[in-house]
């Protein structure tokens, strides 16, 4: 399988990169983690032993051909599926949610695997259905439950976060897969008109975090004070940053879960507007790579997961950032390679190894 | 599975991508333009916000100053006192956390709540701590340490507490301290201080509150976001307040006022030859401890209500009739107008008629002859009637007010009443009636309008006894910094000097010293073996008498009259002068003058005029 033109396709530079930004996690969670009074924290050591973990993951994911994967598409989804039911069942409650399953010594956040699923499964149907002729009504409605399944699952968890971003990815590849363009609109004004029906099912913390995000300054000591804080802390970096480890909103505990869904704002308050600029040049590099890749692939459900895969972190970047610098409300969306937490580092690391796979292989006949 | 897409997906496919690379494009310029807004535009804003939440000036307390007796004995300084205060930022349920601490600390859950509720309605922030109970002891702190795990939010916070050593010893002199007042803040004096400052409200400590102060210091500390502090960033150390070294004498002061035991009244003890106050007292007193950490609403009603009145300082501010106190200065006028020469005789029979009526002696059955030394010696009332009516009301109001009677003596203290001289301006122009020769009869013995305060009566007999330098009295003798360098250094100041004659003086002195020496002298009770003592007994009517019928002694207590008592000594080279006021206490001679013999003895005692065993044969 792996001959020599597999090597020369390789894409080197997109692995570098992506462990260049997994690094620079790796010290800012460093940093994020040393409190000024506190003794030091050893959780930067735990990410880079999911760093490593991912990187292998990686390299697994690029040993199997992805027309492979393409052939266990709905295999892959149907156990991603019964994870998430094991967790409706019998799921680990952490923060007022149940997102979690724990089998031996591991924590498993299916959630994170259905990522992956939803994009390979969209992917195999949306390219039969080119292949058999388009869109038919029947086959709306199956990429409506394909996508409508899990995601039920995942909103009754219930992960805001998750949600959206699966819904966003969805989206894109139906867009991607030549849906007519009059689609998006019917649906786009439905989605409109159920946010009313929709604000019900909400739970209060996250009706709470979409108010204060609207109002910030309603509440700065209570929901507001995450986004304030956030603020105040990628403002006052200024254009060279504090320095690193020299963050006062982060070493002083101005900032809330620093090292997890707001490790920005310490690199932005430590490195400043020079620091925050490489990062996003970075994550734009790599997010061009991707679709790069993708305009380059020959075969549909390629381009499709390639696809799926690059606008999953970009859409990662987005929420995240759009999160803490204050323009979107705060919704639980870790910063893809950056953020501390190692089931978003695999799911990601995975879906790396997908482009790569897809990158290697795509001149290949099979 | 297709490999070879046709030609026209394949372009959809592209052409889509290419829309979707172009969308995501646009929210890496949007995101870099949001972060270079807030970095760059706006950056010194949120550098401000960041440096504003995280740093706190501290202020550090200076230490007060300490209030030090005429031999560097300390009277009052400073210890450290506790206070349990409340951050509402910090506790978690208010509840569960108020009913532990008044389980600790047995004050009432209620008062702590009202504490915080006022606390609230005047706006203090949640972060700022709340003092809620002041000067707990050594145990209940020991007990809130030991139970901090469970009283999130409850600090024990160290606060230097005035500690008067002495208790009451001094105490109105001395004031006592408060919580500053809104009014007090306003005030461009005490721009420095801050709501929930300590600072003096009555007595020295208020007049001398900026000498006492010293400067505070600052600490500039970094916190967290839960208000810990986590490094001191700039500072200043305090710097710690002056030292008073005031005229008293502890052992004179104590003497005087364990003298008194449980009499009203008031006494002053002055250096006749500077005006320095060397005891003085107002009984009862309180004890400002009372007031440090603030003074129970309770506590405080008790004092005001009291009908002793212990808050008021009565040797400043009690004003009494002098009584034949004043024939001092009758006889005084009538030398130095030459209305009578000291040989001259009077007959005394126990009375006089003047206008129709009878002004009576207090001897009933009449002193008989006697001149001006005899009458003095004996306060005969009749003979001081003559001289009134010689004097007139206009003479003796001018020696009156040229000895510091009617006005107020100037002593550094609030409060000082100016006592009364009356004449005939005064009757027109405050009761709008003439003035009735009979008035200038019980003038004459000091009854009637005239009031004087028992300072000013000190400050009197010691101008006769200087020869007739009217001083101002004097508090403090000098004002050192902490560390000792002397700052201010106070000299005695002249009022004014009274031109009475030495042969005058030589005739008072005389007089004076027979009514303690003599045996019909009305201050025997003074007397000191070894030591020549002049005074002059006095009685002041509180209630006018209905003819002689009652006694003193079978009436009830607040009607009795006030007992006087002035003296000087020693006669030949006088150095301290005082003035004893026992109110109700009867006659002057029973009552006062056997205060001033122990303040006296005390005096000579520790100056080396009289042996302890030679003190031991004088006392009766």
């Amino acid at each position: 399988m792996l001959d020599r033109r597999l090597i020369t396709h390789f894409d080197f530079g997109l692995l570098f990169l992506v462990l260049l930004i997994s690094l620079i996690g790796e010290g800012a969670i460093y940093s994020a983690s040393h409190f000024a009074g506190s003794p030091p924290s050893d959780i930067y050591l735990k990410q880079l032993y999911w760093i490593g973990i991912g990187t292998v993951m990686l390299l697994a994911t690029i040993s199997i051909d992805y027309r492979t994967l393409h052939r266990y598409a709905y295999l892959i989804y149907a156990v991603a599926l019964g994870l998430l039911l094991i967790v409706v069942l019998k799921g680990k409650v952490g923060m007022g949610a149940q997102r979690w399953i724990t089998v031996g010594p591991l924590t498993l956040q299916p959630s994170e695997l259905t990522k992956i699923a939803l994009i390979l499964v969209l992917s195999r149907y949306l390219s039969d259905v080119q292949e058999r002729g388009g869109f038919t009504a029947g086959r709306y409605l199956n990429v409506a439950l394909l996508i409508g399944l899990p995601l039920f699952l995942i909103v009754r968890q219930p992960d805001l976060g998750t949600s959206l971003m699966l819904l966003f990815i969805s989206v894109t590849l139906i867009f991607l897969a030549g849906m007519p363009v009059r689609f998006f609109v019917y649906a786009g004004s439905a989605v409109l008109g159920a946010i009313p029906f929709l604000w019900g099912f909400l739970k209060d913390y996250q009706k709470q975090r979409i108010l204060v995000f609207l109002k910030p300054d309603l509440d700065p000591s209570g929901a507001g004070y995450h986004i304030i804080q956030s603020k105040i802390a990628i403002g006052s970096g200024g254009f060279l940053g504090k320095g690193i480890m020299q963050g006062t909103q982060s070493q002083l505990r101005f900032l809330p879960e620093q090292h997890t869904d707001f490790i920005f704002s310490v690199i932005a308050e430590e490195t400043g507007f020079l620091g925050a600029l490489v990062l996003l040049l970075l994550f734009a590099y790599l997010v061009f790579k991707g679709i790069n890749i993708a305009l380059k692939t020959q075969d549909l459900f390629g381009t499709l997961v390639a696809m799926g895969v690059t606008t999953m972190i970009a859409y990662y970047i987005f929420i995240n950032i759009g999160m803490t610098s204050g323009l979107f409300p705060v919704v639980g969306v870790p910063l893809p390679f950056i953020s501390y937490g190692g089931s978003s580092l695999i799911t990601l690391f995975i879906g790396v190894g997908l482009i790569l796979n897809i990158r290697m292989r795509r001149f290949h006949e099979g | 599975m297709s490999i070879n897409l046709s030609h026209s997906s394949l372009q959809l496919f592209q052409r889509r991508t290419r829309i979707v690379a172009v969308f995501l494009a646009c929210f890496f310029v949007i995101l870099i333009t949001r972060v270079w807004y807030l970095q760059v535009l706006q950056g010194s804003f949120y550098k401000e916000r960041s440096i504003k939440q995280r740093t706190r000036i501290q202020r550090v307390l200076s230490q007060r100053g300490e209030f030090l007796d005429r031999e560097g004995r300390v009277l009052v300084d400073t210890q450290p006192g506790f206070n349990i205060t409340i951050t509402l930022e910090d506790v978690q349920d208010l509840d569960p956390t108020l009913k532990l601490l008044s389980r600790l600390t047995g004050v009432s859950e209620k008062k702590a709540r009202e504490t915080i509720r006022r606390a609230r309605e005047k706006g203090t922030p949640a972060f700022q701590p709340i003092r809620l109970f002041t000067n707990v002891d050594w145990k209940t702190v020991a007990l809130l340490e030991a139970n901090q795990i469970d009283l999130p939010g409850i600090s024990v916070s160290p606060e230097p507490l005035r500690n008067f050593r002495y208790g009451d010893l001094f105490a109105h002199a001395f004031g006592y301290l408060g919580e500053i007042n809104r009014s007090e803040l306003a005030d461009a004096s005490f721009r420095n201080y801050r709501i929930g400052d300590e600072i003096g409200k009555a007595g020295l400590e208020k007049i001398l509150q900026h000498e006492l102060k010293g400067t505070d210091g600052f600490r500039q500390v970094e916190v967290n976001s839960r208000g810990r502090i986590i490094n001191e960033t700039a500072g200043q150390p305090p710097f710690p307040g002056n030292r008073i070294f005031l005229t008293i004498d502890l052992d004179l002061q104590q003497t005087l006022e364990t003298a008194f035991g449980k009499q009203s009244g008031a006494g002053v003890v002055i250096d006749v030859n500077s005006g320095e106050i060397l005891a003085m007292t107002s009984r009862p007193a309180f004890s400002p401890n009372l007031f440090s950490g603030g003074i129970p609403q309770e506590e405080w009603n008790r004092l005001l209500h009291d009908p002793l009145h212990p808050l008021t300082n009565k040797a400043i501010s009690g004003q009494y009739p002098p009584g034949s106190v004043f024939k001092i200065v009758v006889a005084v006028a009538a030398l130095e107008e030459k209305v009578i020469s000291p040989h001259e005789t009077i007959y005394c029979r126990g009375y006089t008629r003047f206008g129709g009526r009878r002004f009576r002696c207090w001897k009933r059955g009449g002193h008989g002859k006697l001149n001006l030394t005899r009458a003095l010696v004996e306060s005969c009332d009749v003979y001081f009637y003559e001289l009134g009516q010689r004097l007139g009301i206009d003479k003796i109001a001018e020696y009156a007010k040229n000895l510091g009677l009617g006005s107020p003596t100037g002593i550094l203290l609030e409060g000082e009443q100016a006592g009364l001289i009356p004449d005939r301006s005064w009757k027109r122009r405050v009761r709008r009636e003439p003035w009735f020769p009979g008035e200038t009869l019980s003038a004459a013995i000091g009854q009637g309008y005239i009031l004087a305060t028992p300072i000013q009566l000190a400050n009197l007999t010691a101008a006769i006894a200087n020869g007739g330098t009217l001083y101002r009295p004097q508090l403090v003798r000098r004002i050192e910094d902490y560390e000792g360098t002397l700052l201010q250094e106070k000299h005695p100041t002249v009022r004014h000097d009274v031109p009475i004659s030495s042969r005058t003086l030589n005739l008072i002195d005389h007089a004076l010293e027979g009514v303690v020496s003599e045996k019909h002298g009305t201050g025997g009770r003074a007397r000191i073996r070894g030591v020549r003592v002049a005074g002059k007994t006095g009685t002041a009517q509180v209630v006018r008498m209905r003819q002689e019928e009652e006694k003193q002694e079978e009436l009830p207590d607040r009607y009795r009259d006030h007992a006087l008592f002035v003296a000087f000594a020693p006669v030949e080279k006088p150095e301290v002068a005082l003035a004893i006021v026992v109110e109700h206490g009867g006659h002057g001679g029973s009552a006062a003058a056997p205060i001033a013999g122990k303040v006296l003895r005390a005096y000579f005692k520790k100056t080396g005029r009289i042996l302890e065993i030679a003190d031991r044969h004088t006392t009766p």
